[in-house]
């Protein structure tokens, strides 16, 4: 069976990748694989700031840094649920699972995994200057992928 | 390390020594230009966040003497400030205050006698943390009521990013504590930096209460405005948030009654504050800051084990750092030298457009950089700006200090930003937008307390 792999996770999550991935598993009568990766590296780039620019100590930045991955872990859940939702109601046959860790190096394991025909990733919400500097995740996971990848803009849900 | 970091340590060095293989020109001494390869770098290195802040100043204080701008003595002795002191004890209280478990209980308080309605609530989240940054640092408020927050917004079953109400409830928390912070010298550290450099340069002082009279009330009206554009903005989609106050009564349970730990802290605090009121000038802000550090060990309210897991050390080479550029560039006149050559730009300009001028910079500046560096880089170089045109250099140091602290757009403008952004609740467009609103308000209202109020206190232009 075909699969359709939709990669999510809190900071990139849009309304058209979803429904994009769902109309490509429902059209290909293929299996939707939807992963939430919680993304290791935003609460670590909040925690160092808070030690960095904050000057708080590894106690209360922990803290908020357990706070934070809490969080996003209980928004995964939602998300996925939501998702699975919406795959029920059309007869798509569908998988979900929650990873954590680095987005991209996450990312190229499920699609060597899962051999998926086509992948489905948002592009994170980010400044434009910041997105020229440090480049695009979701577009390196286009060059390394060894399917089909297509990026939707993020932050429209 | 990512692209962005290796960029701009090249970008860094690159810059530092084309500025020192550089020419000297006309009216610039060799020191002049060392210095101001040291600031260029160090600007880079900041706003690039290349390397942790205080790895930075602690750079430049090496680089001071080996590019001959300060002998080495002088460098070294700059980490000695007394301001770096009042910085370090105002940690430490901060820390006795989280670990006494006062700080939750003080939020809590003020959260449940706010939490009658949605726009109560609201406005709870933004004065309760304004009014908490007034006595411990912003960033450890926004840190100590993040968990709340959230508490709150699964309480009230708030979807991230579509609940209109949701975005605003983190944008509240994030600028609450950003207002709050401007208000006293413990909310944000920029503002006793400022203090520093201006006794260094200077040889003046601000007291504890000048600061707060002629600040605190500019940051409770901000702290309103900030109420009105966020129930403007984004509105209220929520009815009832009677299960937000259960949350919030069962925590407020969960604390029990007032521990002899809290009341010993508070009181110490209380007394502090009276301290830095009543004698400040006479003791110095600093020593009344560790005295009351060594009465919460008197005390044994605190131990050093919370104390070394509650502070970043690297606090003392950020600061001690800092006051060594802004003194190099003075005291080398590179200051001097940028002051000259922006002369024919600003010159003709009126005192009080000279101050909006300094304001508007430091108020973006700190946008893309933290606000103690922002302090840091543009302070020796107002004061060199408004050398002879009778404007006083305290008032220099309000004008770049307090709007250094406006912060509201961007994640990467202070820890407070990034804490709220964190929470997935709004996205990065909604602070840009809200941030920049907010932003022109803010200063529109500083321009006002700086032409109509600040005259009434004696602060001259």
């Amino acid at each position: 069976m075909k699969r359709v792999l939709l990669i999510l996770s809190a900071s990139r999550v849009s309304n058209s990748c979803v429904d994009g991935a769902l109309d490509a598993a429902g059209g290909e009568n293929a299996e939707l694989v939807v992963l939430f990766i919680l993304d290791t590296a935003m609460p670590h780039d909040v925690q160092e700031r808070m030690s960095d620019a904050g000057f708080l100590g590894e106690a209360p930045s922990g803290r908020l840094l357990r706070a934070m991955r809490r969080e996003l872990k209980r928004q995964g859940i939602s998300e996925l649920a939501e998702v699975a939702r919406a795959a029920e109601k059309r007869g798509i046959t569908h998988r979900t699972e929650l990873v954590e860790g680095e987005f991209l190096s996450r990312a190229l394991e499920a699609a060597q995994t899962e051999a998926p025909a086509v992948i489905f990733v948002a592009k994170r919400e980010r400044a434009v200057l910041s997105r020229l500097v440090s480049g695009s995740r979701a577009e390196e996971l286009k060059d390394a992928a060894p399917c089909e990848v297509k990026i939707h803009e993020g932050g429209d849900s | 390390m990512t692209r962005r970091k290796t960029l701009s340590i090249v970008i860094a060095f690159a810059v530092c020594a084309g500025i020192v293989l550089a020419p000297t020109p006309d009216g610039l001494t060799r020191e002049g230009q060392n210095a101001l390869a040291i600031f260029a770098l160090c600007f880079v290195l900041w706003v690039g966040n290349a390397l942790p802040l205080s790895v930075t100043s602690l750079f430049a204080i090496v680089l001071l003497p080996t590019l001959k701008v300060l002998p080495a003595s002088r460098s070294f002795e700059l980490f000695g400030s007394p301001v770096v002191f009042f910085i370090l004890g105002a940690f430490i209280l901060a820390a006795a205050m989280m670990r006494s478990g006062l700080s939750t209980r003080l939020a809590l308080a003020f959260l449940r006698r706010f939490g009658g309605s949605p726009r109560s609530l609201l406005a709870g989240v933004i004065f309760s943390g304004g009014f908490l940054a007034f006595w411990m640092p912003q960033h450890a408020v926004a840190a100590l009521m993040f968990p709340i927050v959230l508490e709150i917004a699964h309480a009230l079953d708030l979807q991230p990013v579509k609940s209109r109400y949701g975005r605003a409830l983190f944008l509240a928390l994030a600028w609450g504590a950003v207002v709050g912070g401007v208000a006293t010298f413990l909310g944000g550290a920029r503002n006793p930096l400022a203090l520093g450099i201006l006794s260094q340069h200077y040889d003046m002082s601000i007291t504890f209460v000048e600061w707060v009279v002629a600040v605190a009330p500019f940051s409770i009206v901000l702290m309103g405005c900030a109420y009105l554009l966020l129930l403007r903005g984004f509105g209220v989609d929520v009815e009832d948030v009677s299960r937000a106050r259960d949350v919030l009564d069962q925590k407020a349970k969960a604390l029990g009654p007032v521990s002899r730990r809290e009341k010993g802290v508070g009181i110490v605090m209380f007394l502090t504050i009276i301290a830095w009121v009543v004698s400040g000038r006479v003791m110095g802000l600093a020593s009344i800051s560790i005295l009351a550090a060594v009465a919460l060990f008197v005390f044994n309210l605190i131990d050093w084990k919370s104390v070394e897991e509650d502070v970043n050390w690297g606090v003392i080479l950020m600061y001690g750092g800092a006051i060594a550029i802004a003194t190099a560039l003075h005291e080398s006149g590179g200051a001097r030298w940028i002051a000259y050559v922006a002369e024919d730009r600003i010159a003709g300009l009126p005192p009080f457009w000279m101050l909006m001028v300094f304001a508007v910079a430091a108020a973006f500046l700190t946008e893309a950089i933290s606000n103690v560096a922002a302090v840091a880089l543009m302070l020796p170089i107002c004061f060199g700006l408004m050398e002879g045109s009778g404007v006083s250099p305290i008032s220099v140091v309000f004008v770049v200090a307090v709007p250094a602290g406006l912060a509201f757009s961007l994640p990467m403008g202070t820890p407070a930003n990034a804490i709220a952004y964190s929470a997935g609740y709004y996205r990065l467009r909604d602070s840009f937008v809200a941030g920049a609103i907010f932003k022109i308000v803010a200063l529109l209202l500083f321009a006002l307390v700086v032409k109509l109020y600040w005259p009434i206190l004696g602060l001259g232009m």
